[in-house]
């Protein structure tokens, strides 16, 4: 079943008379335009990690704030659940976390928390062990009678991602989750993110952050200028073949080394060991030879296939000219 | 908890309550647009004895109801007390599925910002300390000195009271947009309109307590002063026998007025008149919410689009418009009185295109604009004995604040946010 949908979804900034956006009020100058998004049509399974990437303005929050019912879309359809958006019952089974959240600040941890989950209509009992398992999965059981004034940005993430999470929700949209976190906190969201789907939950999420995309991601859009330029799983975008690879080897006399350098792409030498990047399975099997007659050692050999972010870089250079 | 997709089944039925729920407002909607014109229809039907009322007239001031109510008949009265009871069972049932529902949540969350803000608590100190300072002020004047306590409590009720409802509610709509909480706001299931609505009723209850507040010091203050007035004073000092510590018995007099002073304020507070302050000061202190809900209303239409300084200009203009109504309905009527003896016609009709184009322009301003002005009771406070509280100023005030968050709601919906 198909959790997202989207239909030519189109979306035209125009800036009015007091430099506001209307959307469906119809008080408009024409000239200060900008397209944000074009024609976008995208479906996202259930059960799924998709992820919504490209670089900065190409569109991502346009779409999910399209999704949310914050903004109105100008040209298109959508569905979530198979109902068109703003439907109640579907925001019911929605977790949503915008972009760089920022929370009431003259609220606790906790009062922020229940406020949210009486929106949801949610008994108080449920409510009160639902708040304390979600501080406890987040981290931040020690500062739920904080204010929020007091929250360091990673808290804050922490925080949305928790009230994200209180209803429960089938469908978790993610808008840059891990901007702003460290490190770890950007493996925890992630370990966050692969258990809601262990859950059986979809996730929709958007980063420029392509390392992390390519490690959870069941799926992923591509969003250039507004377009989608590409859309499909992991193993369907990225080449399969191999492009190079990397042979570490060590204890090679100075001599054998030379050799070496007219068949490698490249050599680098460090203290001890040395780095062999070779194009083709051949010259591996030849490498590895030389080295073992020459009386050295193999430390590592490591194939190479194409990464999200060549094949990035690759389809946004193909798209600007 | 978990909710599973093929559950789709309830759905259906809470489309249609939201149905329902909109269904409602624009049916309200409808009353309240049309109510006035029916009232005025009842007013235009039952005058079959006396003539049609001449346009010049048609356009003077609002007709105080003690002039109207003679003209209708029973049936009449019964009918628009039936209408009236209809609306407030209207009213009061739309409140009502609003504060238990999720608007509530978002009402009382409002009022706990508003609570935690420092504004807040500036412009109430400074209200406390104004109403306490009245009680120096009067030795100012040299007489009337009840006078003087009265105008200058109420007064200060009113304007901190305008104070809040532009300093706290503008910032509170806009924050919400200028912050993005709005965005986590809008991804629960609840509708805009709940939303805005919610922070009207937030802020109204803000305002509520804390005019609550004002005015209960305003009573303990006025019965204080009224004890402790010259001619009181004078027959202390009388009674003073010789010998006797002066300053020990002065301070003796001084707690006793000042208990029963506050004992009285509650007293008048709760609705009971005490010998010296009579019930108009609740009736205008209850007029004064009545004003402050239209003028919040105004701060929220103006936020719901604008920004934070436009719509603190907007509702302060909108305020002084409001409180200056009826003398424009006095200038349209005096205007339309000129014209027809300058140009000698008896009708407006028959006055030229451009001088009547001037005197409808001015009415209509002033029908546009909140009647601020007719809801204002102060200038009877002083003179008569039991003011009498009518329900149309009331139901004028309901009308109104109706019609400007349902144009609100509606600039809320159709935007997009930030």
């Amino acid at each position: 079943m198909k959790v997202v949908e989207t239909f030519n979804l189109s979306k035209t900034y125009v800036q009015d008379v007091l430099g506001v956006e209307y959307g469906r009020l119809k008080i408009r100058l024409r000239d200060r335009q900008v397209d944000a998004l074009k024609d976008l049509t995208l479906a996202v399974e259930q059960g799924e990690i998709f992820g919504l990437l490209g670089p900065n303005g190409a569109g991502k929050t346009t779409t999910i704030k399209i999704l949310m019912g914050i903004h109105f879309a100008t040209e298109g359809q959508a569905r979530l659940f198979g109902r068109p958006l703003g439907d109640l019952e579907v925001k019911r089974r929605i977790g949503f976390l915008p972009e760089n959240p920022y929370f009431y600040d003259y609220l606790k941890g906790w009062e922020f928390l229940e406020f949210y989950g009486r929106l949801y209509d949610m008994p108080h009992r449920l409510l009160r062990t639902r708040i304390e398992e979600l501080l406890d999965l987040v981290g931040l059981s020690h500062a739920a009678n904080l204010p929020l004034k007091g929250y360091s940005k990673g808290m804050n993430q922490r925080i949305g991602l928790a009230q994200a999470l209180l209803n429960d929700p089938r469908l978790v949209i993610l808008d840059e989750p891990q901007s702003g976190l460290d490190p770890l906190g950007r493996k925890e969201v992630r370990d966050i993110i692969l258990r809601l789907r262990k859950e059986g939950r979809t996730v929709l999420f958007s980063s420029h952050i392509l390392s992390d995309a390519e490690m959870i991601c069941d799926r992923v859009g591509i969003l250039f200028k507004g377009k989608l330029i590409d859309c499909g799983s992991m193993s369907e975008l990225l080449s399969t073949r191999v492009l190079q690879y990397e042979l570490v080897v060590e204890g090679v006399p100075h001599e054998t080394l030379q050799a070496f350098e007219g068949v490698a792409e490249s050599v680098l030498n460090s203290d001890m060991q040395t780095l062999l990047i070779l194009k083709e399975e051949t010259d591996v099997q030849a490498a590895i030879a030389r080295t073992v007659e020459t009386g050295g050692k193999i430390v590592s050999l490591t194939p190479r296939t194409e990464t999200l972010e060549q094949y990035f870089i690759r389809q946004v250079k193909g798209e600007g000219k | 908890m978990s909710t599973t997709i093929s559950s789709l089944a309830p759905m259906e039925t809470a489309r249609l309550r939201d149905r329902f729920v909109s269904l409602l407002l624009g049916a309200l909607l409808l009353f309240v647009v049309f109510r006035p014109i029916a009232v005025n229809d009842f007013k235009e039907v039952s005058e079959s004895g006396p003539p049609l009322p001449t346009p010049a007239q048609f356009v003077g001031p609002l007709q105080t109801p003690d002039e109207l109510t003679p003209r209708l008949s029973t049936e009449q009265a019964w009918i628009n007390a039936g209408s009236d009871a209809l609306s407030f069972v209207i009213v009061a049932s739309v409140l009502f599925s609003i504060i238990v529902g999720r608007a509530g949540n978002i009402a009382y969350n409002t009022f706990r910002e508003a609570v935690r803000n420092r504004i807040l608590y500036f412009i109430l100190f400074f209200s406390l300390i104004m109403i306490l300072a009245s009680g120096i002020v009067k030795e100012l004047a040299v007489a009337e000195h009840r006078r003087i306590v009265t105008d200058l409590g109420l007064g200060c009720i009113s304007f901190f009271g305008f104070l809040m409802a532009v300093f706290v509610g503008i910032s509170l709509v806009y924050n919400e947009l200028e912050r993005k909480t709005i965005y986590t706001i809008v991804s629960k299931p609840v509708h805009r309109y709940q939303f805005l609505l919610g922070k009207y009723f937030g802020l109204l209850l803000t305002i509520y307590v804390n005019i609550a507040v004002m005015a209960l010091l305003f009573f303990i203050e006025l019965n204080y002063q009224m004890m402790n007035s010259e001619d009181a004073l004078i027959k202390f000092y009388q009674a003073v026998p010789v010998g006797a510590n002066v300053n020990w018995l002065r301070f003796q007099f001084f707690l006793s007025t000042a208990g029963q002073g506050i004992l009285y304020g509650f007293q008048n507070f709760f609705g009971f008149a005490s010998p010296h302050v009579s019930l108009n000061l609740l009736a205008q202190v209850g007029m004064i919410c009545l004003q402050l809900m239209i003028i919040t209303a105004y701060a929220i239409l103006f936020s719901s689009f604008s920004t934070p300084t436009l719509s603190a200009v907007f509702t302060v203009m909108t305020y002084i418009a409001g409180t200056m109504a009826e003398d424009l309905m006095r200038l349209a009527r005096s205007l339309g009185e000129k014209a027809m003896e300058t140009f000698n016609v008896h009708q407006i009709s028959d006055l030229p295109l451009a001088k009547q184009a001037t005197i409808y322009f001015v009415h209509f301003v002033s029908l546009a604009v909140p009647n601020l002005d007719g809801l204002d009771l102060s200038s009877d406070v002083i003179h008569k004995e039991l003011i009498t509280v009518w329900r149309y100023p009331i139901l004028y005030a309901f009308c109104h604040t109706g019609m400007i968050l349902m144009l609100s709601v509606w600039i809320f919906s159709k935007r997009n946010f930030k």
